[in-house]
């Protein structure tokens, strides 16, 4: 309520108003809350400023660290998987099923489903149905991508057969065309002559 | 009395008293505040923009992020082509001369290193990249530039493995030796070496295709190239620094219809067949007659596309596509396909063959001495004789026989997205203006050239009921980001009708299958039914004589009552042998019999013996 609405009591003038200095307030005992406050304000917050920098900091070195190892495993990755592609390329197959006496077999045969009939005659390859499948002479592949070695200890140990010619040659003997020698003498086919 | 005089003396001082000290105070704070202000002022006002740059351009480092070249795949997923990560090893000759140390405050251990770090990072590098020690050391010690500066960029070597460079990284930091870096430098990888490479093509040194489909979809197989950009001080990168990424978008990826197996053998049989004859060269189309797809295409000698190098230039293309030659016999089936489908002959057509016939001022003769003889137009076929070719083919105008072999694709670009279809490599087609004689030769292949591609094609689409596919290497591509790549293509188009179709098969069945057939080639494959053709051209040298050697060649198809593969083989210049039904046929019916199972085509259940007749 305001004192303007006060009710005015008579009698209150005769008494002599005594002005006296408002006592002094003592400001000693709040100021040192406030500065320890301050005090403890600033203090936590360049703490905190200082640990967030430190752990972005400490973060920012494991993740290059991190980043470099991610490298180095896809390049790891990489080396693996092209030796894998290279094992596995038809070529390498080829040589190597040669090598080991797998011959192509013209001869096919198949299982009609689910009436179980067989076409074709199943036939046992004697090795020289196809002579023009000899494989040539295995030249290496030069490959700019050197043979990787990766870090690891467990190198695949199948080291690509590169041996076919030998078997190559024992088991096809001299044929190499697949046609009978005289076969021009025999025939005229189709020339085409001016 | 003595300290009051002290007293007294020390208002004399300038500074003696309190209020100049706070003036002395102010006016040198304000001179400070005035300094800093002013040199604020300098740098945010007046030169603000190029000091803000200048901050930025010292801090801000940027590297290009390689885009990876597509990867190409074979119709099953067998990987052709695709990039591996690898490097340029590059060395800072000055650098290595006081291997990164400061070389005004070097200790003596520290020099003794220096001086030999040249040798010890020669001696690493020879054990991972090969080469000679003398060689590296001559890089590793030219400290100067021609200029006279430090000289700090050798290159040392190019498209080494990640791997490899990894490892010796790793060696060169074990020991301390300083001044060795890299920069990315993908690499091409053909797994499969020489498998192929005719199709594939290569890249050059800068990743770019240089050849085959590696140069034609290049566009699309290189991808767009990234950039990263960040802020970076002496200790590293900033971690809240500025940062943009541009990602990189990788090449698209491509799946062809090639089957690396088939191609395989087809390589393989056709290098027999081109060594067993001594031939120049040789080529060989495998295709899906219903789609036009090939399955497989190879041309001998061929190259590594990891190292197209070492070959001979005139090896690195793809002679199936761009060699074009005079086909010989095997245009006879054109020839009969146009009069078939003109409705002027059927297979029964009786043809009486004299011993030789006059075309222009001189007489075209048979490949073998024969008197008259009374063949039908499939014992002509079967047979192969010229005369009785043109004696055929004279009954149809010379328009109509040009705009026939135009439909069949003949001197034109097949549309198969790989490069070289242009110029002479289009083959030559006789227009509808022709000469007599001219239309005479080329009903039996002389007078006009194709490409393997374009033959092959067209024997496809007159045993495939007639219609016309455009050949395709490629299946499908794809973009990074999954969207598939379209390919202009030619829609499929009725070229003769099933029925014509139909009897070209029978004709050409004939030579394969007929007991009156006592040729070389006449020679089935057990449980199907094959239908061929033989072509044996005269090539023509430089002077256009008739005696440039010999191309032999073979077309197969099969199984003749529903032909599902086409199967050509062209020997250009054998020595040992020149008769198509001799270097050819064997190669044809070798890969004949092995395609048709490996696509699950199934025996014929009836082989029926061949009577229809090649005489009357």
């Amino acid at each position: 309520m305001s004192a303007l609405h006060a009710p005015i009591t008579p009698g209150s003038d005769s008494q002599p108003t005594v002005l006296r200095a408002v006592p002094r307030q003592s400001h000693q005992l709040a100021q040192l809350p406030f500065i320890l406050f301050i005090a403890v304000l600033l203090g936590g917050g360049l703490t905190g400023v200082l640990v967030l920098s430190t752990t972005i900091q400490t973060q920012s070195g494991e993740l290059a660290a991190l980043q470099s190892q991610e490298a180095e495993l896809r390049y790891q990755e990489a080396a693996l998987v092209a030796q894998a592609q290279d094992l596995r390329s038809s070529q390498n197959l080829a040589d190597q099923a040669w090598a080991l006496g797998m011959r192509p077999n013209p001869n096919p045969a198949f299982i009609k489903m689910p009436s179980g009939e067989i076409l074709g005659v199943p036939t046992e390859v004697s090795g020289n149905e196809l002579p023009g499948m000899v494989p040539p002479a295995p030249v290496s592949v030069p490959v700019t991508t050197p043979a990787p070695e990766p870090t690891s200890t467990t190198e695949p140990s199948t080291e690509p057969t590169t041996e076919p010619t030998t078997t190559a040659g024992d088991q096809d003997g001299t044929e190499q065309t697949g046609e009978p020698a005289n076969s021009e003498t025999t025939q005229p086919a189709g020339e085409a002559t001016p | 009395m003595g300290k009051n005089s002290r007293r007294r003396a020390r208002p004399g001082l300038p500074i003696a008293s309190t209020n100049k000290r706070i003036t002395i105070f102010f006016v040198f704070v304000a001179i400070m505040i005035s300094l800093a202000s002013g040199r604020a002022l300098l740098l945010q006002g007046i030169d603000a923009d190029a000091n803000a740059q200048a901050a930025a351009a010292q801090l801000s480092q940027s590297q290009v992020l390689k885009a990876d070249r597509g990867v190409i795949y074979d119709r099953n997923g067998e990987v052709l082509a695709e990039t591996q990560p690898a490097f340029s090893v590059i060395a800072d000759p000055y650098s290595i001369s006081s291997n990164g140390y400061d070389p005004d405050h070097m200790t003596s251990d520290q020099r003794a290193k220096a001086d030999k770090a040249p040798a010890a990072i020669a001696e690493i590098l020879v054990k991972y990249l090969g080469g000679n020690k003398d060689d590296y050391l001559t890089q590793l010690t030219d400290t100067r530039t021609a200029d006279g500066g430090p000289n700090q960029y050798e290159l040392i070597a190019r498209k080494v493995s990640a791997a490899v460079y990894q490892q010796m990284a790793a060696e060169l930091t074990a020991g301390g030796w300083y001044g060795i870096y890299s920069a990315p430098d993908p690499v091409r990888y053909y797994p499969n070496g020489t498998l192929a490479s005719n199709v594939l093509g290569f890249v050059n040194y800068d990743d770019e295709g240089a050849a085959g489909l590696e140069y034609g979809q290049n566009q699309y197989l290189s991808g767009t190239d990234g950039k990263q950009t960040y802020q970076s001080s002496r200790y590293g990168t900033i971690p809240l620094g500025d940062s943009t990424l541009i990602e990189p978008v990788n090449g698209a990826t491509y799946t062809l219809t090639i089957d690396s197996e088939l191609q395989w053998m087809a390589e393989t049989s056709l290098a027999n067949a081109v060594a067993s004859a001594q031939a120049k060269s040789g080529t060989i189309v495998v295709q899906a007659v219903d789609t036009g797809e090939i399955l497989a295409m190879a041309t001998v000698p061929t190259f590594d596309s990891n190292n197209p190098g070492s070959a001979d230039a005139d090896d690195l293309g793809n002679r199936v596509v761009t060699d074009a030659y005079e086909p010989g016999s095997v245009q006879k089936v054109l020839t009969m396909a146009a009069l078939l489908d003109a409705g002027l002959i059927t297979p029964d057509t009786k043809v009486q063959v004299p011993e030789q016939i006059l075309s222009g001022d001189a007489p075209i003769r048979d490949a073998w001495s024969h008197g008259t003889l009374d063949l039908t137009a499939r014992g002509v076929l079967a047979q192969s004789s010229n005369i009785g070719t043109v004696e055929l083919a004279r009954q149809m105008d010379k328009a109509t026989l040009s705009n026939y072999l135009a439909s069949f694709g003949l001197g034109t670009s097949t549309g198969i997205e790989l490069p070289g279809e242009t110029g002479g490599a289009l083959g030559i087609l006789p227009g509808t203006d022709m000469a007599d004689y001219t239309r005479d030769q080329i009903s039996f292949g002389q007078g006009l050239s194709v490409t393997a591609l374009q033959e092959a094609s067209a024997i496809s689409a007159i045993v495939n009921g007639g219609v016309y596919h455009q050949p395709t290497v490629i299946a499908s591509a794809t973009t990074a980001a999954g969207d598939a790549i379209s390919f202009d293509r030619a829609e499929p188009r009725r070229v003769i009708s099933p029925e014509a179709s139909a009897a070209v098969v029978n004709m050409m069945e004939a030579s394969v299958a007929s007991p009156e057939m006592t040729t070389a080639d006449s020679k089935t494959i057990d449980g199907y039914r094959m239908a061929g053709k033989s072509g044996t051209a005269q090539k023509a040298d430089q002077y256009g004589n008739y005696n440039g050697g010999y191309t032999g060649s073979y077309v197969a198809v099969a199984p003749a009552e529903d032909p599902q593969i086409l199967v050509y083989v062209v020997i250009d210049e054998p020595v040992n042998g020149y008769y198509g039904g001799t270097v050819a046929f064997p190669t044809a019916r070798q890969m004949m019999m092995q395609a048709l199972p490996r696509y699950g085509i199934a025996p014929s259940t009836d082989v029926p013996a061949y009577t229809d007749p090649l005489t009357y």
